[in-house]
């Protein structure tokens, strides 16, 4: 009953815009980090005791293709953020700093086996950025520490202008009403039992008050939007095909309009064609519904299609970032170069 | 050939280099036996417990068992004092565990007035005899049975198998005893029945009084066996490795002995060890029936005159030998699947997945 | 004469065994590789496995297959399985699931050369076996061999299918998706691997992908699949750069390297029939171009009878009643220009 009440009162988050976020965040932890007047000379300080220490770490670790220990590239804190982003989004909507993890938690720090290394990188609301890797990468971690599964060893995670990852599991689990995940396989990420209608409307049970009626046109809304047929409410996952269930899940997702959705290689199990639509259908719900998006893929190509911005994640270690223009234009760190090299042969 | 619209996943797999040093292989095993031996001392801690807490609980006690309701209070106490009743309980349930192997002071049973050990130890052969004797039966035949019904699933002699396991399974256990009788004794008057030749007048004589109550008690089981057996075969046709040995140029044969088969034993191991296990716990039915003297009448004696001491003695040997069985089971099983090994070893956190 | 000849193979399955499959005709030469294309439930895999005569129980095949000058119609299982992974072999998507949880690298890999020379000592199998594995470039073949399949990774377990499967030296490879589960590099490296067998021993092989890139760039020939029929086959430049048949165009379109970022990619409209829905198809005496439905570029003629195997290359044919007309317009604009916007409501 108290619970009952103490949700009524509270606004769900996911309803507020971020644009004010500069002003909401200049009290808090993450504004103070963040001041975007910091001169260039501390920028390059703060640069190179960056890249010391990553330099330092990138030579631990069983990597199968041996780099050559080089640096790894990141853009500086002022190239990062364009100007034009810096004066209407001046904060980060998800903030990852010094995320560093391993599962070995109870080992000593000397025989640990790092899986993720100093992880360090921004998203700015309505942005796109991929982080790519290959298998043993780390990536699939990274997503699920964001996402909250896992605690990170060392580091923080910054939502919205809030750590969340230091957070008990309760207190997680309220703070990251903003972001949603959509999953690979779209075969076992739907609940087998129930109809997509009633899967569709959960989160709206799990975020807020709203009526069975509310909750009934927003499903509707959201079938819409994501290009079902409203009869699929009334369906069972299994009598959809691969693309109706991505598109299921899609809706599952965004219909608490989260400001950050992570997609962890949503359209590598489709068909060339069915990933085409899907494609599609993420721009279009970019536009409708703004919301960031963190895409996980290991293709090349789609990345390069659809974000704006890339990480490239090798080892436990971020060891290029950028915009996604430049970095496949020009791509600075060997492996990057060695990734783009080995796909671009299947091109033209 | 599904519609469905999409290819299958990516799999991304944390490469390991393989891990063969004997030695690590060699602490496992000793980390295994320490911690199993850990296991199975306080199961039987456990159980020795219960034993005796529920014996406590439990209305009635030995001496009304033996004097009936009427009798005299001095009567009562008098045998009380005999039997060493008045002590705490906590000294008796003592008693009732270590006096099973303490020579000097064993502990007696109150209705037999005899060491418990020696009362175990004149039924138990009777019993576990009997309990192997039927585990072979079950053993040797569920692999032809199983592999006949799956041959053709469905097909006529799947059929007529699949009728048999299940009336089998299906009947009373007495009655299959009694069935028996009738038909191998009276009907086709092969063996005297009701009749058990004791261990020391003869071997063969002795198993041959066994093999119909054997018969009685593994019919069911074989059952159990091949229905298991036969839907792990038939799953089996299906399993990717199955068609890979196929592309090899594999013979049916082969497929079958060589892959099937052996992969099918994993789970067939632990169902054929809890088989075992069921059958040493002495069926009491069947003993009732064919009148042998086995564990499992003295139990049900033990348990009605409410001795303490005895049915402490006979149900740890049972739990004892259980464990012991499942202990075999367990290290049978791995093995056979090197995936245990390294599972345990981890402790399980680590899965070859998505990192 | 070439090494593989299949002619009008098609396959059904029970209960009413339709067909599913229906005038697939190929050929593969000797040192050639042939690629297979297509989407999900089009047919491809059991094309495969039909060339093995490995299929399920439950479906039955017919047609011509000639292996070598021999016909393999209503061969017995026993000359099968003397061919199997002797003359022929195949290697499967999920290495993990296609080796023997129980058993080791070596002995599995050794049971194709036990099956087919019994002759061979328990020491020449072993030596043969290390030495395939140094060759798939598994270089602590010892260790290696005295693994299990779960202790290797992914890239490795395809490599260790390869020497199972090569350990004979087949003439044909069969390859069903081979490289559809790994990363890029090790993608590269095994297509590299596959591709020095062929240059070294003339290996021919028939390979199987979704990913129209790989096939474009491994592949000598290409045979495109749609929903159980081969639409288009022919070389690699000629299919993929100037398709004649729209299934193929589009494909090719729909990749999201075609399209400029922020413009919508090209979407076929609609989704490939299911299985049933084909073996009705099928089924009729005078079924239209079972692509019609979805062809943007469908007219009268295309919804009423099959169409016909049109030649426009030497090795080229596509199935399209406007192929000719299609190849020799300009180009892929045309495909192109009418699905924009594709909101496909499914």
């Amino acid at each position: 009953m108290i619970a009952v009440k103490r949700m009524k009162r509270v606004k769900p988050m996911s309803e507020e815009r971020s644009i004010d976020l500069g002003q909401a965040a200049k009290g808090t932890e993450l504004g103070r980090k963040l001041e975007p007047e910091r001169s260039p000379e501390t920028d390059k300080s703060l640069e190179a005791v960056k890249n010391a220490k990553l330099g330092n770490s990138t030579e631990l670790g069983t990597s199968t293709e041996p780099t050559t220990g080089t640096k790894p590239i990141t853009a500086s804190a002022t190239e990062k953020t364009s100007q034009e982003e810096q004066r209407s989004f001046p904060v980060p909507y998800l903030l990852v700093e010094d995320v560093s993890h391993s599962f070995d938690r109870f080992k000593a720090p000397e025989e640990r086996q790092m899986v993720l290394r100093d992880i360090d990188f921004r998203i700015y609301p309505k942005q796109f950025t991929a982080l790519v890797g290959e298998s043993g990468s780390g990536k699939t971690t990274l997503a699920r520490i964001i996402s909250g599964q896992l605690r990170p060893l060392s580091g923080h995670i910054y939502l919205n202008g809030r750590e969340i990852s230091q957070l008990t599991a309760h207190q997680r689990r309220k703070a990251r009403l903003g972001m949603q995940m959509v999953f690979q396989d779209p075969y076992s990420s739907l609940h087998p039992l129930q109809k997509i209608g009633r899967q569709m409307e959960e989160p709206l049970l799990v975020q807020g008050d709203f009526s069975r009626e509310e909750r009934r046109r927003k499903v509707e809304e959201m079938l819409a939007a994501v290009g079902l047929d409203p009869e699929v409410a009334e369906r069972f996952p299994q009598n959809l095909s691969g693309g109706q269930r991505q598109r299921a899940a899609i809706g599952c997702a965004l219909i608490t309009r989260p400001q950050l959705l992570i997609a962890d290689e949503p359209v590598s199990a489709l068909d060339l064609s069915v990933q085409a639509q899907i494609l599609n259908l993420f721009q279009r719900l970019r536009r409708d519904f703004d919301f960031a998006c963190l895409f996980i893929s290991h293709d090349l190509d789609v990345v390069r299609y659809l974000c704006d911005r890339v990480a490239v994640l090798h080892d436990g270690v971020i060891v290029e970032e950028d915009k996604a223009q430049r970095l496949f234009a020009g791509p600075r760190h060997p492996y990057t170069q060695q990734l783009l090299s080995a796909s671009l042969s299947l091109e033209d | 050939m599904e519609d469905t619209g999409q290819r299958t996943k990516q799999e991304h797999h944390l490469s390991k280099r393989p891990t063969l040093s004997w030695n690590s292989r060699r602490g496992r095993f000793l980390r295994f036996f320490l911690r199993k031996f850990r296991d199975v001392a306080a199961t039987l801690l456990l159980m020795s417990l219960l034993v005796f807490l529920v014996f406590y609980i439990i209305p009635g006690d030995p001496i009304t068992m033996m004097l009936g309701t009427d009798a005299r209070p001095e009567k009562r106490a008098a045998l009380e004092e005999e039997l060493q009743l008045h002590q705490p309980p906590l000294l008796r349930y003592w008693h009732s565990v270590e006096g099973l192997w303490n020579h000097r002071h064993p502990s007696l049973s109150l209705r037999f007035q005899k060491p418990v050990a020696e009362l175990i130890a004149s039924r138990l052969g009777v019993t576990m005899t009997l309990a192997i004797l039927a585990f072979l039966i079950v053993l040797i035949l569920c692999f032809p049975l199983a592999i006949l019904a799956s041959r053709k699933a469905g097909g006529r002699l799947d059929r007529i198998l699949s009728m048999g396991t299940h009336f089998f399974m299906a009947i009373p256990g007495f009655f299959l005893g009694i069935l028996l009788i009738l038909l191998f004794a009276f009907l086709l008057k092969l063996v005297r029945p009701g009749y058990f030749v004791p261990l020391r007048q003869g071997f063969w004589p002795y198993l041959g009084s066994l093999f119909l109550p054997a018969l009685a008690v593994a019919l069911p089981k074989l059952s159990q066996a091949v229905q298991f057996l036969r839907s792990s075969l038939i799953e089996s046709k299906n399993e990717d490795y199955v068609r890979t040995a196929r592309s090899k140029g594999a013979s049916e044969a082969r497929v079958l002995f060589h892959h099937r088969l052996r992969n099918s034993l994993l789970p067939l191991v632990t169902t054929l060890g809890l088989i075992l296990a069921e059958l040493m716990t002495g069926s009491l039915v069947v003993e009732q029936v064919f009148v042998l003297p086995g564990i499992g009448r003295l139990l049900f004696t033990a348990i009605e005159a409410r001795d303490l001491p005895l049915a402490q003695g006979i149900i740890l040997t049972i739990a004892f030998i259980v464990v012991m069985i499942n202990l075999l089971c367990d290290l049978i099983s791995r093995l056979i699947d090197p995936r245990l090994d390294s599972a345990a070893a981890t402790g399980g956190r680590e899965e070859a997945g998505d990192v | 004469m070439s090494l593989l000849s299949v002619q009008n193979l098609r396959i059904g399955f029970a209960p009413d065994y339709r067909s599913i499959l229906q005038d697939i005709d190929f050929e593969l030469d000797e040192g050639e590789i042939l690629g297979l294309c297509g989407e999900s439930g089009c047919g491809k895999s059991i094309t495969a496995l039909a060339l093995l005569n490995l299929l399920p129980e439950t479906a039955t095949w017919q047609g011509q297959i000639t292996l070598a000058g021999e016909s393999l119609e209503g061969a017995s299982e026993s000359r099968w399985q003397a061919l199997r992974g002797r003359e022929i072999s195949m290697i499967f998507q999920d290495a993990q699931q296609a080796l023997n949880p129980l058993q080791r690298i070596g002995v599995q890999v050794g049971e194709s050369l036990l099956i087919h020379h019994p002759e061979l000592s328990a020491r020449e199998r072993k030596a043969r076996v290390l030495e395939m594995l140094r060759r798939v470039q598994l270089d602590s073949a010892g260790e290696i061999a005295r693994a299990f399949p779960h202790e290797l990774s992914g890239g490795q377990r395809q490599r260790v299918l390869c020497a199972m499967a090569l350990i004979n030296h087949p003439k044909i490879l069969v390859a069903d998706e081979p490289t559809t589960a790994l990363d890029l590099s090790v993608q590269e490296k095994l297509l590299d691997l596959l591709r020095s067998f062929r240059d070294d021993e003339g290996l021919s092989m028939l390979f199987i992908s979704h990913d129209i890139r790989v096939v474009r760039k491994f592949c000598d020939r290409v045979l495109i699949y749609y929903a159980g029929t081969m639409v288009e086959e022919g070389p690699v430049e000629e299919v993929f750069g100037e398709a004649a048949h729209p299934y193929t165009r589009l494909l090719l379109q729909a990749m999201p390297s075609r399209s400029p970022k922020g413009q919508s990619l090209v979407e076929i409209k609609g989704r490939v029939p299911a299985s049933a829905v084909i073996a009705a198809h099928h089924a009729r005496s005078n079924a239209p171009c079972i692509f019609a439905a979805r062809c943007p570029l469908a007219t009268e003629i295309c919804h009423r009878g099959e169409p016909p195997r049109e030649q426009l290359g030497e090795r080229h044919f596509a199935r399209c009643f406007r192929a000719r007309e299609l190849s020799e317009r300009a180009a892929e604009s045309d495909c192109g220009k009418t699905h924009e916007t594709g909101e496909a409501h499914e």
